[in-house]
C-alpha cells in the first residue's frame, strides 16, 4: 500500500529535512518528488497540507513550535502525518534547557498537542479509522513524545536524533503522574522532584508509562552529542525503540567519551542549567545572570563609568544586591565549576583523543577553566571580606574610610573584566567551531548517508546517484537537481520566452511605435504653421521685422525613417536560445542515462518527475 | 507690393527628454538574465563538487558553460546597447521637430492694399 511507504526511514527523514525553511505550498510538491525518488514511482493519492502557523490553537500558545501536518490519502485510507522540526535559532535553545533539560517550561509539548487536534479537525481525520502518526528531528521527537506517552495524540512516533523524555518534565506536564510522584516520594511540593534520585524516579516513571500503547522509534546516530548525554541527563531512553548508527566512521562515538566523564559533573551541568532556565522564565538573559551569580549585571555598567568607589557612594542600594546576592548564589556555581575543572583533563583529552579538539585547544580548555575557577574562588573571597566588614558596622562606613574598597573593586573587576577575558580567550583559541563538527551528527543529511545503501547519497536535500560509468573517478550526479532542471528547467525557458516577448513588446512601444507617435505630432504641427501661420508669428520671428507679417509657410518635410534604435539582433539571439534551450535540457537528461545505462530506474525518474 | 522670403530652421515642437525609457528596457533585459541565472543555477547543481571528471560530464560542463556565457553575453550586449539606441532615438525625434522651412513675409501696408 503507497501510505506503508511513508514510513520508510529514507521518505520521512527526508520529509522532515525538506520541512526546514520549506515553504507550506510547496509542501506537497516536495512530498510527491520524495516518494517519487526513495520508491521509484508516482504518488498518485491525494496530499493536503496545514501549517501550524495557520492554526489559531498553536498561534494562541505562542510557543514557537513549529510543524506542518500532511493529511495523505490513497486506496480508501487516510492517514495524518505531523511534522514536528528540532531545534531552530535561539528561542528553541533556551526551550531545550528550560524545557527538556530543566523540565521547568512545556509550552512546546502543549503546543505540539494542540496542533495535532487542531489539524485533525481541520482534515476532518476519523482516528478510529486513521493513523496519526508523528516525524520528528531532535526537540520535535522530545514534544511529540511527550504528548503521545501522555495524551495518547499519535499512534506511533518516528524521530532522528531525537531527544527523549525526562522524568522531570512528565511531572510538570503529566498531573496525575506528579501527583503519584509526590505520594511515592513524600513530597510537600512538586518542585522537590530535583531532590529524588533520578534512577529512583526513572524507575516510577518507566513503570507507570509502561504499558502505555504508542510506538517510539528514534534513529539516533552514535556521534550525536544530544544522544551522548541524554541518558546521563536523566532522559529515558527507554520510552523508545532505539536504532544507533555510526553515522560518522572517522571519530570515535561521543557517548563512549561522554560516559567517562564522571556522573557528578554532568549534574554540575544540570544544576547550572536549571538555575539558568528558572532566571529566563522569570525575565530573560539578566534575570538569568542574576538568578545564576546573584549579580545584576546591568548595574555594572555604573562600575565601568565611574569606578568601585564612585559606583558605591553614587548607587550604594545597587552594590549592596550585587555582593549580598553573590554571597548567596557563588557558592554553588563555585562548586558545579571547580567539579568541571577538577575533571577538565579527562573533558578535553577525551574530546581531544576522539578528534573533535586540537592539542592547542585543549590546552586553552584546561587553562581557561581553570583561571575561570580561580577567578570564581578570589571573587567569593573578595565578597566574603565585604560581607565581613558590613556585618561588623555597615560596609558603607568602611568604604568611606577607604578600607572596603579594595575589595569592591576586585569583586566588579572579576566581574566585568576578568570573567569576560577568560570567555573571549576560549572564543579566540577557536575550540566553539572545532566542535561545530559534532552537531553536524546530529543533522538529519549524516543519518540519510549513513543508511543509503547502493549509489545513493545525500546532499543537503537532494538524492545523489554516483556512477562508475564515466570513464574517470566515479561520478556524483545530484538526481534532485537533474529532475529539477528537467521539470523547472521547462518552466524556466518559458518563462524567459514571455520576457522576451514582453522586451519586444516594450522595443515596439517605446521606440518604434514611440517614433510613429512623435512623427505625426510633427506632421500636424506642420500642417499647422503653413495653415495658419500668423497663429505663429512669435515663434517664427515675426518681431524681427516690425513693418511686415508673416503671409505663409513652407516646411520642407524632411523626416527620416528611424534608424539604429533596435535590439532586433539581441532578441533574435535570446529566441534561438530558448529553442536550443529544450533541447539542452533533452540532451542533458540523456548524457546522465547515458552514465547510469545498467540503471532503469533513472530513466523513469525522468519520465515521471513531469506528471507531479 | 513689398514682400520677401527668409529660409531658417524652425522648432516646431520643443524637445522632450525621453531617458526614462532606458531604465523600463533594462528592467526587463535584467529580468531575462534573472532567468537565464535562475536556469544555470538548476543545471549547475547537477553535478556534485566543481572538481569531477570525465568524458560525459566534461562534454555536459562544457555545454552548459557555453551557454551560459553567451545567454550573459547576450543580455549584457543588449544593456549597453539600450543607452544607445535611446540617444539614437532621441537624437532622430530631436532632428524631425526642426524643421528648414521657407517664411514669406509682406509689408503690412501693402496687406491694406
Amino acid at each position: 500500500m503507497p501510505l506503508d511507504k511513508i514510513t520508510k526511514e529514507e521518505i520521512w527523514m527526508r520529509l522532515v529535512n525538506s520541512e526546514y525553511g520549506n515553504n507550506p505550498e510547496k509542501m506537497e510538491e516536495t512530498f510527491r518528488t520524495i516518494y517519487l525518488e526513495e520508491t521509484g514511482e508516482l504518488f498518485e493519492g491525494e496530499v493536503e497540507v496545514f501549517h501550524s502557523s495557520d492554526s489559531n490553537v498553536t498561534r494562541k500558545i505562542n510557543s514557537n513550535y513549529d510543524g506542518t501536518a500532511l493529511s495523505i490519502s490513497s486506496g480508501g485510507e487516510q492517514n495524518l502525518y505531523v511534522i514536528s522540526q528540532g531545534t531552530q535559532g535561539m528561542e528553541d535553545w533556551l526551550y531545550n534547557i528550560k524545557g527538556p533539560f530543566a523540565g521547568i517550561a512545556v509550552d512546546q509539548v502543549e503546543a505540539a498537542k494542540g496542533f495535532t487536534d487542531d489539524a485533525i479537525t481541520h482534515f476532518n481525520i476519523d482516528t478510529n479509522k486513521s493513523d496519526v502518526i508523528s516525524f520528528n528531528h531532535s526537540l520535535g521527537l522530545h514534544n511529540s513524545g511527550m504528548t503521545a506517552l501522555t495524551d495518547g495524540t499519535f499512534d506511533e512516533v518516528y524521530g532522528v536524533n531525537g531527544l527523549m523524555l525526562s522524568p522531570y518534565e512528565l511531572a510538570q506536564y503529566d498531573v496525575e503522574f506528579a501527583k503519584l510522584v509526590q505520594d511515592e516520594f513524600n513530597l510537600r511540593r512538586i518542585t522537590e522532584i530535583q531532590d529524588v534520585p533520578l534512577e529512583d524516579i526513572k524507575k516510577f516513571a518507566l513503570d507507570y508509562y509502561g504499558e502505555r500503547d504508542v510506538k517510539i522509534h528514534n534513529t539516533v546516530s552514535e556521534d550525536d552529542p544530544l544522544y551522548s548525554i541524554s541518558e546521563k541527563f536523566g532522559f529515558i531512553t527507554e520510552f523508545s525503540e532505539t536504532k544507533i548508527i555510526d553515522t560518522n566512521p572517522n571519530v570515535s562515538g561521543l557517548k563512549e567519551m561522554i560516559d567517562k566523564i564522571p556522573a557528578p559533573v554532568i549534574e554540575s551541568l544540570r544544576v547550572l542549567a536549571t538555575d539558568y532556565a528558572e532566571g529566563d522564565e522569570k525575565g530573560g538573559f539578566n534575570q538569568s545572570m542574576n538568578q545564576l551569580l546573584g549579580a545584576n549585571i546591568e548595574s555594572l555598567d555604573e562600575y565601568s563609568i565611574s569606578g568601585a568607589i564612585k559606583w558605591y557612594r553614587e548607587h550604594p542600594e545597587e552594590v549592596d544586591q550585587t555582593i549580598s546576592g553573590l554571597n548567596d548564589n557563588l557558592p554553588r556555581v563555585l562548586e558545579n565549576i571547580r567539579l568541571m575543572e577538577e575533571n577538565s583533563e579527562v573533558i578535553f583529552d577525551e574530546l581531544y583523543k576522539g578528534g573533535y579538539i586540537t592539542a592547542d585547544q585543549k590546552k586553552v580548555m584546561i587553562e581557561e577553566l581553570g583561571n575561570l575557577e580561580k577567578e570564581l574562588t578570589n571573587l567569593q573571597e573578595a565578597i566574603q571580606y565585604n560581607v565581613d566588614m558590613h556585618d561588623d558596622d555597615g560596609w558603607f562606613d568602611k568604604i568611606r574610610r577607604g578600607l572596603g574598597d579594595a575589595g569592591l573593586a576586585a569583586v566588579a573587576a572579576i566581574l566585568y573584566f576578568k570573567i569576560p577575558n577568560i570567555l573571549d580567550r576560549i572564543k579566540e583559541s577557536g575550540t566553539l567551531e572545532s566542535l561545530e563538527g559534532i552537531v553536524d551528527s546530529h543533522s538529519i543529511p549524516e543519518m540519510l548517508n549513513a543508511l543509503a545503501k547502493g549509489n545513493r547519497s545525500y546532499v543537503g536535500k537532494d538524492l545523489v546517484f554516483t556512477s562508475d560509468a564515466g570513464g574517470g573517478d566515479p561520478i556524483k550526479v545530484n538526481m534532485s537537481a537533474a529532475m529539477r532542471l528537467y521539470t523547472q528547467g521547462v518552466t524556466s525557458l518559458e518563462v524567459k520566452q514571455t520576457l522576451i516577448t514582453e522586451l519586444e513588446t516594450l522595443v515596439r512601444d517605446e521606440i518604434e511605435f514611440a517614433y510613429k507617435d512623435e512623427k505625426w505630432k510633427v506632421m500636424r504641427e506642420i500642417y499647422n504653421v503653413e495653415s495658419s501661420p500668423s497663429s505663429y508669428a512669435h515663434e517664427l520671428g515675426q518681431y524681427r521685422f516690425p513693418s511686415y507679417k508673416i503671409s505663409s509657410v513652407n516646411v520642407l518635410h524632411e523626416i527620416y525613417p528611424l534608424e539604429q534604435a533596435d535590439l532586433d539582433e539581441e532578441i533574435a539571439e535570446m529566441k534561438y536560445s530558448v529553442d536550443t534551450g529544450f533541447s539542452y535540457i533533452e540532451n542533458y537528461r540523456k548524457a546522465i542515462e547515458e552514465l547510469f545505462k545498467e540503471d532503469e530506474e533513472v530513466s523513469a525518474l525522468f519520465d515521471l518527475s513531469r506528471r507531479i | 507690393m513689398s514682400e520677401f522670403t527668409i529660409q531658417e530652421s524652425i522648432e516646431l515642437i520643443p524637445e522632450e527628454d525621453f531617458s526614462h525609457k532606458k531604465s523600463v528596457l533594462k528592467r526587463k533585459v535584467e529580468e531575462i538574465l534573472g532567468e537565464d541565472q535562475t536556469f544555470y543555477k538548476l543545471a549547475n547543481n547537477v553535478l556534485v563538487g566543481e572538481d569531477q571528471k570525465g568524458k560525459v560530464i566534461d562534454a555536459m560542463k562544457d555545454v552548459t558553460t557555453k551557454r551560459s556565457s553567451r545567454d550573459t553575453g547576450i543580455s549584457e550586449r543588449a544593456l549597453e546597447k539600450i543607452p544607445t539606441i535611446i540617444s539614437n532615438f532621441s537624437n532622430q525625434v530631436a532632428d524631425m521637430k526642426t524643421q528648414r522651412a521657407t517664411i514669406t513675409f509682406k509689408e503690412i501696408a501693402s496687406l491694406y492694399e
